[in-house]
């Protein structure tokens, strides 16, 4: 072997890996846990503005994911569709007229709960399902639609998307298929439907039986408004604003817009990971490229007996780490596809590996090594060569 | 008794026939070199006065401790002395930063270690293409000279070996071979055959010897050989930090003569 950074790295097989797997560890962090952020975000979004209804219909005061799920009273989407007029129960109540184009509404419950599949969180919609099958092109292609909550003996049935049948287990861990049980809101559910396309969350149960469940009687989380025409969205969300002040109206169009907003403290965590898989290939690199210069103090004793500058010193350790560095790039990005696949074939958690963070992860590793190999360098370099070559 | 350098001069000058306007290769003037131990001055070199011209084969003898390597790490430029100066082919060593003392050692200077010094991961042939990148800065070097250097030592079919695969006294000839190859004013040898047995002792005083002979290659060699001294043209005796005698062994008389 005549390279001498290519013969230092093979020499201590062990040491090398060692260095490259901390390297890798960093880049899986940085490359699978935003992908893994974002992979959840953008399926959660694209799920969430995968519907007909143009407009979508909230409870005043901050939209949180984590806020309580059913804030909304139900009743909100007759009153949309039909208006508003007193009643002998209710003789008081302002009335208010049908909001123009509008030609359906439903009210939907949403709730976040630990992932059956143990990793992760997964949402619940709680449905009406005529209602919501009038807003969105959901179709039922395997079993029989949802029911309304109320037959009795029919109030814990469940219908899931097609992904979900396709990678989900049941309770006792068994492939989805129509009759299967899953573990919603602390209770069994059976499964009656798979659905398509994936709108909303995967999992669908009654309205009804969520509104029980959680103590939100009558209560949703937010109503959807199907326009005449898609062009009447602005002029319903106007007409909205106007006669139900104090509530959220939005665009459906803009849900991954407003995702990306309620998502900012992932954002942070992200940075943190970013910063950690930094930390870990500077410290890695640093400890290795260290160790190895008290090994080959000698070695650095003959280079400069041969005459060889602090430059070169500096620069032949520089490049070894970046050698190893990109090494540990690269093995990173193997674990980070492995990882992907293996969480997409066992859990319901979507990971996007997108170019952009790859190339990040790339650079954070190989700077990082770069960088953790600065002060061995120096080090080295500055050695006196007479202790350096008698150095035993 | 301590020699003046007039007289080293004239003791070098009757033991070889030599230009008297040459500019020596080497020259060192009242070296001086003191070791800090603690708060306690240890001097190593008293005022060590040298002169080697181009070609000359030299070797120094002297007990442990009476500065020979401290000479030669100085010569070398991996030391800085006290005092004095030492001038290689023109160039102040002790007048330069330790950047340009490392650049000159880069150029002119070629070193052989009692203990090889090779570097155990590469092959012969990889030891000899470090030391031409580290002098010539390029990865595209002169396999031409590489192959003539390595035929010249006896090691035309070591050249893919790594050290451990080598004998003590093929290790050594490569390390000869390393420090020669770029062409070095002066081959400066610590005990070269101080970690070899006596077949091979001979082996590579010869190669210095033909080195010396072949290539007009100046070498100046630390030794407690007599019998390796006596291959030399000149022999100088240290102790305690002084040069104190310069004299031709009968080898290198009858060899000029």
């Amino acid at each position: 072997m005549d390279s001498l950074i290519a013969a230092n790295i093979s020499q201590r097989p062990l040491r090398t890996a060692i260095s490259i797997i901390g390297v890798a560890l960093g880049v899986v962090l940085v490359t699978l846990f935003v992908g893994l952020a974002r992979g959840m975000m953008h399926d959660a979004a694209r799920r969430q503005s995968n519907v007909d209804a143009e407009v979508r219909f909230l409870p005043g005061g901050n939209i949180s994911l984590a806020g309580n799920p059913l804030m909304l009273p139900q009743r909100y989407a007759d009153a949309i569709l039909n208006g508003v007029q007193p009643t002998a129960d209710e003789p008081d109540i302002e009335p208010k007229p049908p909001i123009p184009g509008v030609i359906a509404t439903t009210a939907v419950g949403e709730y976040v709960q630990s992932s059956v599949a143990g990793i992760g969180f997964e949402m619940v919609d709680g449905l009406d399902y005529k209602s919501f099958v009038q807003c969105t092109h959901l179709n039922v292609t395997k079993g029989r639609p949802l029911s309304d909550g109320e037959t009795p003996g029919r109030e814990y049935e469940a219908i899931v998307d097609r992904y979900y049948a396709e990678s989900g287990k049941d309770v006792g861990g068994n492939p989805i298929q129509l009759g299967s049980r899953i573990t919603v809101l602390g209770h069994e559910f059976t499964i009656v439907g798979v659905y398509e396309p994936s709108v909303l969350a995967r999992v669908k149960i009654p309205l009804r039986t969520m509104q029980q469940l959680l103590g939100g009687a009558e209560n949703c989380t937010f109503v959807m408004a199907k326009c005449e025409r898609p062009e009447l969205a602005d002029q319903v969300i106007e007409q909205l604003r106007r006669y139900y002040p104090g509530n959220h109206v939005i665009a459906t169009s803009e849900i991954p817009a407003l995702y990306s907003q309620g998502l900012a403290p992932v954002e942070i965590f992200l940075d943190v990971v970013i910063g950690l898989g930094l930390v870990i290939s500077v410290l890695v690199i640093l400890l290795a490229m260290y160790t190895t210069i008290i090994e080959r103090t000698r070695e650095i004793g003959i280079l400069k007996s041969l005459g060889a500058s602090k430059r070169f010193i500096v620069m032949t350790i520089e490049k070894e780490a970046a050698l190893i560095s990109a090494m540990g790039v690269l093995l990173g990005f193997v674990a980070a596809i492995a990882g992907k696949l293996w969480l997409e074939a066992n859990t319901r958690l979507m990971v996007d590996l997108e170019i952009k963070w790859l190339v990040i992860a790339a650079l954070i590793g190989i700077f990082g090594g770069v960088v953790g190999a600065i002060y061995p360098a120096l080090r080295a370099a500055n050695l006196d060569p007479v202790e350096a070559i008698s150095y035993d | 008794m301590l020699f003046t350098y007039h007289e080293l001069r004239i003791t070098y000058h009757a033991s070889r026939i030599t230009n008297p306007i040459m500019q020596p290769v080497l020259e060192t003037i009242d070296l001086r070199m003191v070791y800090h131990v603690g708060k306690v001055e240890v001097p190593a070199l008293r005022g060590a006065t040298l002169r080697a011209e181009a070609g000359e084969y030299v070797a120094i003898m002297g007990p442990s401790g009476c500065g020979k390597s401290t000479f030669l790490h100085i010569v070398g430029g991996m030391l800085k002395p006290t005092s004095g100066r030492v001038i290689i082919e023109g160039e102040d060593l002790t007048a330069m930063t330790d950047a340009q003392r490392t650049d000159l050692r880069r150029r002119k200077i070629g070193f052989v270690f009692q203990r090889f010094n090779l570097f155990p991961t590469l092959t012969a042939e990889g030891n000899l293409k470090l030391a031409e990148r580290i002098h010539s800065g390029k990865s595209s070097q002169d396999p031409a000279r590489r192959r003539d250097v390595l035929k010249l030592l006896g090691l035309a079919d070591k050249t893919h070996h790594k050290p451990l695969e080598l004998s003590g006294g093929e290790q050594q000839r490569v390390a000869i071979a390393r420090a020669v190859i770029n062409r070095p004013a002066i081959l400066l040898a610590d005990e070269p055959t101080g970690n070899l047995d006596t077949e091979n002792s001979e082996v590579v005083l010869d190669m210095m010897a033909q080195l010396n002979k072949e290539l007009r290659q100046t070498i100046i060699m630390i030794t407690h050989n007599a019998e390796a001294a006596a291959r030399a043209d000149r022999v100088i005796e240290m102790r305690d930090g002084h040069v104190v005698r310069s004299s031709v062994p009968l080898g290198a008389v009858r060899g000029h003569s």
